[in-house]
């Protein structure tokens, strides 16, 4: 049996919630949150997420993981959150270590501390909670068992590259299995009483585990990333891991209903995994193949079971498209005929730009009629196809249409900038195009319509066709901006937002970075750095600082233009999809040539597939009538 | 419909919630408890569901009140049976009746009085200190001090003129702050004011009051 761990609820309670903002978003014990009587336990393992409270509860792969591992009686699996800047500032002055929010037990007591990769702008988060955990930062300094494992996963694990210094080990895909199998394998070692490296070793022959220590990358004069050399007893490369049957993995129904408000506040069901509609420019598209749907009987039983257990009074159908689901129709149906008359409303993460999305808007709006929001995300037909959007003129003119008809009056439109092989046509094809929708508004309409244009700064991520793509600079990305910015000048009833020039740049210096960067990190973590996707925490000249500081120019990160033969620094990291098909797409985009979704052409070869072992499983529509 | 008035607690950490996560905290436990609430009509239907005055962060609530409307009368101790059932153990309904039919007087607007006792820690060169400042502020004509609003900025108030009881017992300060539709002094205005810094207390609101025009005390 475990020591008793002390808990530090007295001091949290005493000495920092009636002292901070928001008292209530440091609050364990919600409603179906599961706290574990330690001594009962083999193992414990808590979850970081390297932001605040109320984004991270809104993040539906804690909860999975939450309930897949707490699932097994013998394992306690906790969170913790980034705490607020009044927070910290106190928490330091009282010498109050990072703890969970279950038993407020401090994060450096637990066993194993996962770490969740959502966005590279959270890096900095990581480093500052790591310090306030009081665990060495460099995976280097942390030897034997004196401090947890530290190990992160998530969408930024597919280049974990830029991290390695910090983690022991990173976990490449979808965590339900392979938490529980790493969970076993550090149980039964430490009862073999094998130390960290021995650990380890073991650790990297479990399939979808990296454990970076055993990669060592070599450069040549120039700093080009020859090889890399990986140790014999490790795989060469590290394949992701999926869950082939979605409908029997376990979902998290009893969801944990927090005391605060989160910014995603319902509950949610997972109609499906993966997206096969290939865009581009989205790394989702490509790391979360293949396509995995749901039962709709299952996805029924789910929503009705995640309602009554939380009391929310809305059910959200999440996936990357969920209009894409192939019984998408009859579930919202089902759901409504279920719910409604208990005040329960559905509502759509995102939609398609087409006529059809609109109509599943309408079937679920009924009362509430606010903004709609469409990402056509280029300009021009042949941008659009550049980047395989799959989206025509028709589709965005037809949705628009469609959605004045069903009395929508204010639209919101994404767009990127910066794209591969973009011209100046392409973005005063946006300004354009806001024209026309507001054209299509004046005639015959009540109320005016308004339109809000958000454009980002296009950011090339790994395992996608435009990995090769350098950034645009940051002069080349602020010349666009004031172009959009005198194209929508004239335009009454368009507003244009862009984002931070600065934060994309950041991002592209990450997205794509190697092995090096983590110097840079620790420096921006030491100059102060966090909170970085925070507007008003943001501090690019300390960032600046840090590379200078480190000797590092992070604009040769950003625009590298990598080369057809050239070693990328995420190679053995393998999401399933091979580099001779996104090449081929990368070829394509140069000539405007469009790939089919596989879900409606022919297959296109990604790999994933095969790679994986598990074909694209749709529900059949007979299937569905089945079940109805 | 019938009302449901009924007065529950807040203890523990829960004291820490703001009342929109309290507000939430009791329409999510409504659903969870399967209770056939009444909704709003329009565009946006809410459980009609309403509290008694805003009880400030981090303070406790020994008799909060609550008036929560049904689309059917119930027996109370079923009502109260459920609602237990789905609320986490630091907010307990403790006892409620139907209200008669037709139209009630909102609690908002029949409850002008709160009842606070502030339990302080056993010292006794602070306690005198504590003391003292309790009878300079009995003894005072006024007592200004800034209110720092967000959004409105600075405004001077004065509290002494928004409180109509101040007294210490042993460790224990009584406090009661009428309440009415301009609002009112908050208690941690008044206890800030007054607490020697280094001493620490907890606050508790004890009861909200009716005071009829005979300055008669009723329930609510």
């Amino acid at each position: 049996m475990r020591e008793p761990v002390k808990s530090w609820v007295a001091e949290v309670e005493g000495r920092l919630l009636p002292y901070v903002d928001k008292p209530a978003q440091y609050l364990g014990g919600e409603y179906n949150a599961i706290t574990k009587d330690w001594a009962k336990c083999e193992a414990t393992m808590v979850l970081l997420f390297p932001d605040l409270y109320e984004i991270g509860m809104s993040h539906l792969g804690m909860r999975v993981l939450y309930e897949a591992v707490n699932r097994r009686p013998e394992y306690a699996f906790e969170r913790s959150f980034a705490p607020a800047v009044d927070m910290e500032k106190l928490m330091r002055e009282q010498h109050i270590p990072l703890f969970s929010w279950e038993n407020y037990h401090a994060v450096r007591d637990f066993d194993v501390v996962g770490v969740t990769l959502q966005y590279e702008m959270s890096f900095t988060n990581i480093l500052n909670m790591l310090e306030l955990a009081e665990i060495p930062l460099l995976a280097a300094d942390r030897r034997d068992w004196e401090y947890p494992l530290v190990l992160a996963g998530g969408p930024c694990a597919y280049n974990p590259e830029p991290l390695v210094d910090f983690f022991d080990l990173f976990v490449i895909g979808e965590g339900e299995e392979i938490e529980r199998e790493l969970l076993d394998l550090y149980t039964e070692c430490r009862k073999q009483g094998l130390g960290r490296d021995e650990f380890l070793r073991k650790a990297c022959k479990l399939n979808g585990i990296y454990v970076p220590k055993f990669y060592q990358p070599q450069y040549d004069a120039e700093g080009r990333l020859t090889e890399m050399q990986v140790a014999d007893f490790a795989p060469a490369k590290v394949t992701k891991r999926i869950i082939k049957d979605m409908d029997s993995v376990p979902f998290p129904c009893e969801q944990i209903v927090p005391f605060s408000q989160i910014v995603h506040d319902r509950a949610v069901i997972e109609v499906m995994r993966g997206c096969n509609r290939g865009c581009r420019f989205c790394q989702a598209g490509i790391i979360y193949r293949p396509v995995r749907e749901k039962s709709l009987e299952v996805l029924r039983e789910q929503a009705a079971k995640a309602l009554a257990c939380t009391g929310y009074d809305e059910v959200g159908m999440l996936s990357l498209s969920t209009a894409d689901y192939s019984c998408v129709e009859p579930l919202i149906d089902t759901l409504i005929a279920d719910h409604a008359a208990d005040g329960v409303s559905v509502s759509l993460p995102s939609l398609r730009v087409d006529a059809l999305s609109v109509g599943l808007a309408e079937r679920i709006q009924t009362v509430r009629k606010s903004g709609m929001t469409f990402a056509p995300e280029a300009g021009t037909q042949r941008l659009r196809d550049i980047i395989n959007k799959g989206v025509n003129e028709d589709d965005i003119f037809a949705a628009v249409s469609s959605a004045l008809a069903g009395g929508w009056s204010s639209f919101k439109l994404y767009f990127m900038a910066g794209l591969p092989y973009e011209t100046d046509e392409d973005l005063l094809g946006i300004a354009d195009l806001a024209k026309r929708i507001l054209q299509m508004g004046a005639s015959g309409q009540k109320r005016r319509l308004s339109i809000t244009v958000s454009v980002s700064f296009f950011v090339p991520k790994c395992d996608t066709p435009f990995q090769w793509f350098g950034q645009n600079s940051r002069e080349e990305l602020a010349r666009k901006r004031e172009l959009l910015y005198a194209a929508f000048k004239p335009i009454r009833g368009a507003r244009l937002n862009c984002h931070d020039i600065e934060v994309s740049f950041l991002e592209g210096v990450f997205s794509r970075g190697d092995r090096r960067l983590g110097a840079a990190l620790l420096e921006a973590h030491k100059l102060g750095c966090k909170f970085d996707s925070w507007h008003e925490h943001f501090d690019y000249e300390a960032w600046l600082t840090a590379f200078a500081n480190v000797g590092i120019d992070p604009a040769a990160y950003a625009e590298r233009i990598f080369d057809k033969d050239e070693l990328l620094p995420w190679e053995h990291i393998d999401c399933g999809a091979n580099k001779r098909w996104l090449w081929h797409e990368w070829q394509k985009a140069g000539r405007a040539q469009t790939t089919a979704d596989c879900r409606k052409g022919p297959c296109s070869g990604c790999g994933v597939c095969q790679a994986l072992d598990c074909d694209n499983r749709y529900v059949t529509a007979a299937a569905a009538k089945e079940a109805e | 419909m019938a009302t449901f008035r009924f007065s529950f607690s807040v203890t523990g950490v829960l004291k820490f919630l703001s009342h929109l996560d309290l507000l939430k905290l009791f329409t999510r436990s409504l659903l969870r408890a399967g209770l056939p609430v009444a909704y709003s009509e329009g565009f946006n239907p809410h459980p009609r569901i309403s509290f008694g005055p805003p009880r400030g962060v981090g303070i406790e609530g020994m008799a909060e009140y609550c008036d929560l409307q049904l689309q059917r009368e119930l027996p109370p101790e079923e009502i109260i049976e459920k609602l237990n059932k789905a609320l986490p153990d630091a907010v307990r309904v403790q006892g409620g009746r139907m209200l008669n039919e037709g139209p009630t007087p909102a609690l908002m607007a029949v409850i002008n009085l709160t009842e606070y006792e502030v339990i302080c820690e056993e010292n006794a060169e602070l306690l005198a200190e504590l003391a003292a400042n309790v009878q300079a502020f009995a003894e005072a004509d006024k007592l200004e001090i800034v209110r720092v609003h967000p959004k409105k900025g600075e405004k001077l108030i004065d509290i002494k003129a928004g409180v109509s009881l101040l007294e210490m017992q042993g460790n224990s300060l009584k406090l009661e702050i009428p309440f009415n539709a301009e609002g009112a002094v908050k208690p941690m205005e008044v206890i800030g004011a007054i607490m020697p810094p280094d001493l620490a207390y907890k606050t508790v609101r004890k009861q909200l009051w009716v005071v009829d025009n005979n300055g008669e005390r009723h329930l609510p």
